[in-house]
């Protein structure tokens, strides 16, 4: 009796674990109503259906960022947690490669994606995208890139072709259809509200990439690659070299100026929705926000009038004398990335499901699906953008290089928002004798603060790239007495990798402490 | 009578070996598993687990792996990637050279002594580093860890700020591992800072002699990334500060012919240009 109660719960169970429906659970901190969320959402759904053999359920659990900052952990080791965690690159390096709770996705990457046959998977994505998820001591990925999105504005064509007006091409003709728009009682331009934009500050970024590009070799003149790193710019500030006594440099703000003066009178509170609503009404010429929410925007505009997108325009001789022809959008923000739990990797049947529905998820098909329906760029190569994601495509004019975006002002922003700086700037008149006066100060305090939190920073990087590099000495100890040739090959490879950045953060601590203990001397 | 206490003895002696052969093979097998346990937490990062389980064994009395034990949970404390506690690791390893002063991991106890000090995060101290790599060059000159240990002493003396003296003392590590024969890789590396530190100094001259010597090196002793690395740097010297500016350019296209790595290319095609646009 017992045995046969035994063999039909056990028909029971196995009939009903093979027949019930997977589910793939996937926790995000997406906004419910953005692009990115509605793109994931329909990649899923057109993956559900391809798969005929089995039900697959999927489910999206958001969170918000302090829920995800502080629950990280338990998302990831939690064994009945979820399948695919969204997060930023650095906490996937950080949880994969230094507390092993990320599946270490390197290994997939190296085979074919099925969806994308013929091609190795790696190779289908932006090679600058996959570089943000990739881990330099390892070389080894902790997460996947599935799209990536920018800062623009967006254009009121109807508006504008009612006042006579066409797109601005550069930055004089974007100030006169403000001036336009203003003298017809129209409100020329309002932003985004929403906590943790900052449109002035990306704005700012644009100009000085675009005004100091003829800097970038004086500067570049203690890593150089090309582009000028955050401390060599804090070090040129500290000796002087970049001074607002040279116009050259107050450029930006000046620029910058002479565009708020045509924004809305309180753009500066924070009161999410504002800006947009503003917008939506159909008075507003241009509205400043990021391309996750062109779907929220479009949807709200409803058809009621045409939208088109453009970058920060170009600034011409026009405008400032410093313009030197070279163009860099570095407003393209960073991508959206997925992790898969290391608890994952415990069930053989939710791993592969999870790395099967990642490669649909980077496949042709379905990053067509995320920019169609998410409205952002893709993560993968050769995918076609719609028409009117054409205005959100990085552009670069000219033969210049790319410098780092120029990060001081934001670095500084705390210092220049709560002295009040910001609002003078962007509120009052221009007055270039005010704003040297009250910026100076606020610049050096700003690179010493900086200086000091560079070096700690670098001491521990350099405590963690020894404790990477004596690892690595273990571990190919212990490939060789196993007598695993290849591995040990392997290992030595990223020792040498491992090796050149100690190097590097030599020489650089070394120079920063050195620019440290100068000023200090001087300060004295 | 007489034979009957040479039996007793005997019986005791017998009963006391094979105690202690017990205790023995049972303390011999617990330091094995110990041994695995430890290595493979440490294999896989997770410091957390080694170190617990080295401390385990050490609280439990173990001999044999005691060594082992202690050397281990100094460099899970020292190289936890969340809370390193370098200062804790440091009375770790002296009370291994202290309590076994004949370990074959001395050596390493001593090396990784001056790691704890030069890579503090918090405050390096590469003074009190420099004296331990100095008794490990003194102790274990033909070590495993003798070129390492030279060289990390001339980053240590590097790194002290200010003091013409430490310089020339890092100059005379690297020209004594770049004299070795058997020393890579440390001898090539050796020899870059070499030129790093004749470019501190002002011996340009001398500098730029040793970029080209790690440039002739054909061997691959050199990664293409350094390669690159190092020509860019040769090209900057000869043109900015030696007035060889077509030595310069002379590198710059020759760095532009061999590397694979477009920013490379890129940084030295920008050079160039502006160099021509400025003549």
């Amino acid at each position: 009796m017992k045995a046969y109660l035994f063999f039909l719960f056990s028909l029971v169970w196995f009939s009903w674990t093979s027949c019930a429906a997977q589910t793939v659970r996937i926790v995000h901190f997406l906004s419910e109503t953005s692009g990115p969320l509605n793109g994931l959402k329909a990649v899923a759904l057109a993956y559900s259906e391809r798969i005929q053999d089995e039900e697959i359920v999927f489910e999206f659990q958001g969170i918000s960022m302090e829920e995800y900052a502080k629950g990280l952990y338990g998302l990831l080791v939690s064994s009945n947690g979820p399948d695919m965690v969204q997060c930023f690159s650095a906490h996937a390096k950080e949880h994969g490669a230094r507390l092993g709770q990320a599946v270490r996705l390197t290994a997939y990457l190296e085979g074919e994606n099925k969806y994308s046959p013929g091609t190795t998977w790696k190779d289908l994505f932006e090679p600058s995208l996959l570089q943000d998820g990739e881990d330099v001591v390892y070389g080894d990925l902790w997460s996947l890139p599935f799209a990536s999105a920018t800062e623009r504005i967006f254009v009121n064509m109807d508006l504008l072709q009612k006042c006579g007006l066409s797109v601005p091409k550069d930055w004089s003709s974007m100030l006169r259809c403000h001036e336009v728009l203003e003298e017809k009682g129209y409100i020329p331009c309002v932003m985004t509200g929403v906590p943790g934009a900052r449109p002035p500050e990306w704005v700012l970024n644009n100009l000085q990439s675009m005004l100091w590009q003829n800097r970038v070799e004086g500067w570049d003149n203690r890593n150089r690659d090309g582009r000028v790193d955050r401390f060599e710019l804090t070090v040129a500030i500290l000796e002087g070299e970049f001074s607002l006594n040279d116009p050259e440099f107050l450029e930006p703000l000046r620029l910058l100026n002479g565009w708020a003066q045509y924004w809305q009178d309180n753009f500066q509170e924070e009161i999410p929705q504002t800006g947009l609503e503003k917008f939506i009404q159909g008075d507003v010429g241009f509205y400043l926000d990021t391309m996750t929410r062109y779907r929220e925007i479009k949807r709200g505009v409803n058809d009621s009038f045409r939208i088109r997108v453009m970058p920060v325009p170009k600034v011409s001789r026009e405008s400032s004398s410093f313009a030197d022809g070279g163009y860099y959008e570095p407003s393209r923000g960073p991508g959206l990335f997925l992790t898969v739990p290391v608890s994952v990797e415990r069930q053989r049947d939710r791993l592969i499901r999870t790395m099967d529905f990642l490669q649909f998820l980077t496949s042709k098909e379905g990053q067509e699906i995320m920019v169609r329906e998410g409205h952002l760029l893709p993560a993968t190569l050769g995918i076609q953008l719609d028409p009117e994601l054409d205005g959100f495509r990085r552009r670069i004019v000219g033969q210049h290089p790319i410098p780092n975006p120029f990060i001081l002002f934001s670095e500084a922003r705390k210092n220049w928002v709560e002295e009040g700086f910001r609002d003078d700037l962007l509120t009052n008149a221009w007055d270039p004798a005010k704003v040297r006066e009250k910026m100076s100060p606020l610049l050096l305090e700003g690179a010493r603060e900086l200086l000091a939190a560079e070096i700690q920073f670098l001491q521990r990087q350099q405590a963690y790239h020894r404790g990477a590099y004596a690892l690595l000495e273990i571990k190919s100890r212990a490939a060789r007495s196993n007598k695993d040739e290849t591995v040990a090959k392997l290992i030595e490879d990223t020792k040498r990798r491992s090796w050149r950045h100690l190097e590097f953060k030599h020489d650089l601590l070394i120079y920063l402490r050195q620019a440290n203990d100068r000023f200090s001397k001087e300060e004295k | 009578m007489k034979r009957f206490w040479v039996w007793v003895f005997l019986t005791v002696l017998l009963a006391v070996h094979g105690c202690s052969g017990c205790r023995k093979k049972k303390d011999k097998k617990e330091a094995i598993e110990a041994k695995v346990e430890i290595e493979g937490h440490v294999l896989r990062g997770d410091y957390v687990k080694a170190q617990k389980a080295a401390e385990d064994y050490l609280k439990g009395g173990g001999k044999a792996f005691q060594d082992a034990a202690l050397f281990y949970s100094a460099f899970c404390l020292q190289y936890h990637s969340k809370n390193p506690q370098p200062s804790q690791a440091v009375s770790r390893y002296q009370e291994l050279l202290r309590e076994h002063p004949k370990s074959i991991l001395r050596e390493e106890a001593l090396f990784q002594l001056g790691q704890c000090f030069q890579g503090d995060p918090l405050w390096p101290n590469p003074e009190h580093a420099i004296i331990w790599y100095q008794q490990l060059l003194a102790e274990f000159p033909d070590g495993h860890r003798a070129d390492r240990a030279l060289y990390e002493k001339g980053l240590c003396h590097e790194s002290v700020l200010d003091e013409e003296s430490e310089l020339k003392e890092a100059l005379s590590c690297y020209q004594k591992l770049a004299d070795k024969k058997n020393g890579e890789p440390w001898s090539t590396r050796a020899l870059y800072r070499r030129a790093r530190i004749k470019e501190r100094m002002g011996d340009l001259m001398g500098a730029a002699r040793d970029y080209e010597l790690l440039l002739q090196m054909e061997d691959g002793r050199l990664s293409a990334e350094k390669r690159a690395g190092i020509q860019m740097r040769l090209a900057s010297l000869l043109t900015n500060s030696l007035r060889r500016p077509g030595d310069g350019q002379q590198i710059l296209s020759a760095l532009m012919a061999e590397t694979k790595n477009q920013d490379w290319k890129a940084a030295a095609q920008q050079v160039t240009q502006r160099k021509g646009a400025s003549r």
